[in-house]
This record gives C-alpha cells, structure tokens and sequence, in this order.
C-alpha cells in the first residue's frame, strides 16, 4: 500500500510540530507549509489524502485557501484548524465545504476520532 | 484653533466670519471655501483643528457632504450647520459622525465658540474610546489566537510526557498538576472568547433542548471528576421535553453550573439536584440546581456574578469569570439567574442556582 500523505499548512511552528507528530502515530507522512500560496502549490504536487488548514495566516486565509482546493479537487478531505471563532467565522468555513472543523486545544482522541471517519468515509 | 469653514451663502460666510473675529475667548485661524470640491484637497495638504460645515453646497447635498468630510479628515471634529428649522437633519447628522449642529438663525457668537470647542473635546473622548477598544480587541486577539497556540503546544507535550513509562510516580504527579494547570489556563481563555462573543449581541436565539444538553454536561462533568471526586447528579423534570429558546451556549451555562458545584464542595460525595417545571405565566421555565457544597454567605452572594468587581482588580477568588458568563448567556436569552440557599437561612448547607429560561 502507497505511503498516506497529509500536508499542514499553518504558519504557527508550534501547530505544524504538533500535528506532524500526531499524523505520524497514525501512520501519515506530514508534509508542512508555513503559508496558503505555497500550500497550494504543495497540495497540487503531493495529493494528499488530508490536508490540514490553520484559518488565519498571513498572505492568502485558510478559508480562501480552502476553497482554492475544493475548486481544484472537489474529493480533497480538508481539515479547518482553527482557535476560539465566531460563529460568523463558522458559518464561512461550512460554507466552503470543510470537511471538519478542529478546535485547538485538541486532543489525540478528537484527531483519531476525524481521521477515523474520514478514512472511513 | 485652525477652522475649515464651508459655506456658499454669502450672508451666512459673513455672519459666521463676524462672530468668530469678535469672540472674546478664543482666536479663530479660519479658512474659508465655497465647495466640497475645495475643501477636499484642503484637508488631504494641510492640517486643521476643526471643521464647520454647511450641508448645503453646491458640489453636495445633506449627509454626503458629512461623509465625505469624514472619510478624507476621519479625526477632525466637525460641526455642521443646518438649513432654518431643521434640527432634523442636525441629529441625523451628529448620529452619523458629526460631533455637533447648529440651526441657522439661532447662532450666536457665544453658542458657536462653545459648539466648537465642545466638539474639540468630544472627537478627542470618541478617539480614547476607539484607541481603547482596539487595544481590548488586540488584547483579547493575543489570548484566543497567539497565548491559545502555545497553550495548545504545552497541552499536547504534557499529555505525551504522562504516557511515558519512564517517568517515576513523583515525577508524573508533576506532570500531571502542570496539566491541570495548563488546562484551567485553556477554559480561561475560551471564556473570555465567550464574553466577547456575547457582547458582540449576535446571540441568534433558537429553540434548544433542555433535556439532552443536561444530559450531555451531566456526563461531561462526572467523566471531568472521575479521578478526583465521587459525583452524583439526580434530576428531577417534568415528563415533557423542555425546549427553551437559546443557543449552543446553554451548554456552557450548565456545565459551568455543575463544575462549580462539584468543585467548591467538601462533602465524600458531591450531591446535585436539577430540578425544572414550567411557570404558571406560560412564558418562563424555572430551573434549580441545588448542591451540597460549601454555600455562599448573604454578603457574596450577588457578587457571585458580577465582572466588574472581578475587572477592579479583586482576582484572588480563583472562581475565575465562568459565573458572569452564565449571567450573560442567561440574560442575553432574556432570562433571569440568581443564588439562593438550599436550605432557607443556612448557607452551609449548599447552594441553589435558580434560573428563569424563556419558553422556546
């Protein structure tokens, strides 16, 4: 079976290192960008299966690049990383056909629990 | 005080003119122009301490000629004069920026130098109050965003370091009281999302079911205590399901209701009574949450809920603000909350939360 590749695209160091760690237990290849331009041009090189998407960065949002990526790949399984949102902000995500949205703090069992069902899915 | 004078009328150039050379108080450096269209670059060169302004020009009409001043000079203050009569569109003017009006034919030389000055000083407490603001909302942006990722960071390696093996018995106590540490820092900081969340006023009430969000912060909070406290919570309810009319925050309310019970409680075995009935007006559901806990006295009683002692600096109660965010949520339903004993006259032997939820 081909290796499963999820890319992060998060400009925070600390959120990269985290969830590169946890992809990993799971038996994922992270593959990380620190911006939305770059992650795009990642996404279109590397085919995730999942792809992980911090909601506000510097340059392009995770939300514009969320839908930069449906449009390009419909079936691409995107997770929205998100910290303490409105619930406008909400709104916009689920408007734009995320697949889930994770909360920070989060924990291996919240993770686990997503990756389940989308592998699922 | 450097003035933009905009006035096409020429009877009222030299009326305003007039007055403002023979004021006793003050001098006046006045610039004066016929059209919007003057004035505009006027204010992009130079700089100038206030703006008086006719609504009627040539080049602009009513509220668009304000605009306009305000987009090109958004921080001079400026005062408008309006046609005979219309105080009208003198307060529709103020609500849309401006700082004062005066009516044609009532002004006098005294009443148009207070009307400056005033304006001067009213622009001056609306920019505090903006900077004010900012600053909160830049305050609060570096605490759910920036403090929230590290915290995020800390949560994670805590939690692989307790799963380690090699770690001792002493050493994971450690661990373990950084976590709940660093956890307690995680609901802070959700609640002051919360806080502004409700004070934003976008509340978009619904009808929520009463029953299965108690059901879910029930087990929510026995699963909370599992390690550390024995947690009973009987419930005493109508057989009707219970839809109030509120929103995904109710689950906050009650669950902070139920930590608060459990956690300010010396009994072996931490005792909570729900219990809810509908009220005889039809409108209203009252609810209790009765504990054994260790009480609140008659004198802490409606301090319980109130932010602004807790923002005076009064910190040391460690109840941190998940109260005065139950009293807002409760309220921004249109519902009432208070504290009363569980056994009339005798705070130490529990509290009970009384809550007034609208009917859905």
């Amino acid at each position: 079976m081909a290796e499963k590749t999820a890319l992060v695209v998060d400009d925070s160091e600390i959120n990269r290192n985290i969830l590169s760690l946890y992809l990993e237990l799971y038996g994922y290849r992270a593959v990380c960008e620190d911006d939305g331009l770059k992650g795009f041009e990642t996404f279109k090189s590397i085919h995730p299966q999942l792809t992980f998407l911090d909601v506000v960065m510097p340059g392009i949002s995770g939300i514009e690049l969320l839908k930069k990526i449906k449009e390009y790949d419909p079936q691409a399984k995107v997770i929205m990383v998100t910290s303490h949102i409105s619930q406008n902000t909400l709104k916009q995500i689920k408007e734009a056909q995320a697949d889930w949205v994770l909360q920070k703090p989060f924990d291996e069992a919240k993770l686990e629990e997503i990756i389940q069902r989308i592998e699922s899915a | 005080m450097k003035l933009l004078f905009l006035e096409d009328n020429p009877g009222d150039v030299r009326l305003i003119l007039l007055m403002l050379q023979e004021a006793p108080s003050k001098r006046f450096e006045i610039h004066h122009v016929k059209r919007l269209s003057e004035a505009l670059p006027r204010l992009q060169e130079e700089s100038f301490d206030a703006i008086l302004s006719d609504l009627g020009l040539p080049d602009s009409q009513g509220l668009d000629t304000l605009i306009a001043l305000r987009e090109q000079a958004p921080f001079l203050p400026i005062v408008v004069l309006t046609g005979n009569d219309d105080e009208a569109m003198g307060v529709a003017a103020v609500q849309a920026g401006a700082q004062d009006y005066l009516v044609k034919g009532n002004i006098t030389t005294d009443l148009l130098v207070k009307s400056l000055n005033f304006a001067v000083e009213r622009k001056r407490g609306e920019q505090t109050i903006l900077e004010e603001r900012n600053r909160a909302a830049f305050f609060k942006d570096l605490l759910v965003h920036d403090i929230n990722n590290i915290n995020h960071g800390l949560l994670f390696h805590l939690k692989r370091l307790l799963k380690d093996d090699t770690l001792g018995e002493k050493q994971k106590e450690g661990v373990s009281t950084c976590l709940s540490l660093v956890e307690k820092i995680a609901q802070l900081i959700t609640n002051v999302h919360l806080l502004s969340e409700i004070d934003k006023g976008d509340l978009n009430l619904e009808a929520v079911d009463f029953k299965s969000v108690l059901n879910a912060c029930v087990e929510k909070v026995k699963q909370m205590f599992i390690q550390s406290k024995e947690v009973e919570i009987h419930q005493h309810l109508p057989e009707e399901p219970i839809f109030i009319r509120g929103n995904y925050l109710l689950d906050t309310v009650v669950t902070n209701i139920l930590i608060n019970a459990v956690k300010y409680n010396r009994q072996p075995v931490a005792t909570i009574w729900v219990e809810a009935h509908a009220l005889e007006d039809g409108r209203y559901y009252k609810v209790e949450f009765k504990d054994n806990g260790i009480g609140i006295p008659d004198s802490a009683k409606s301090a319980m809920f109130r932010k602004s002692e807790r923002f005076n600096g009064d910190t040391s109660s460690g109840l941190g603000i998940g109260l005065t965010l139950v009293k807002k949520v409760v309220e921004g339903y249109g519902g009432k909350i208070w504290l009363e004993d569980r056994v009339k006259g005798d705070f130490t032997q529990g509290s009970n939360f009384v809550l007034l939820l609208p009917k859905a």
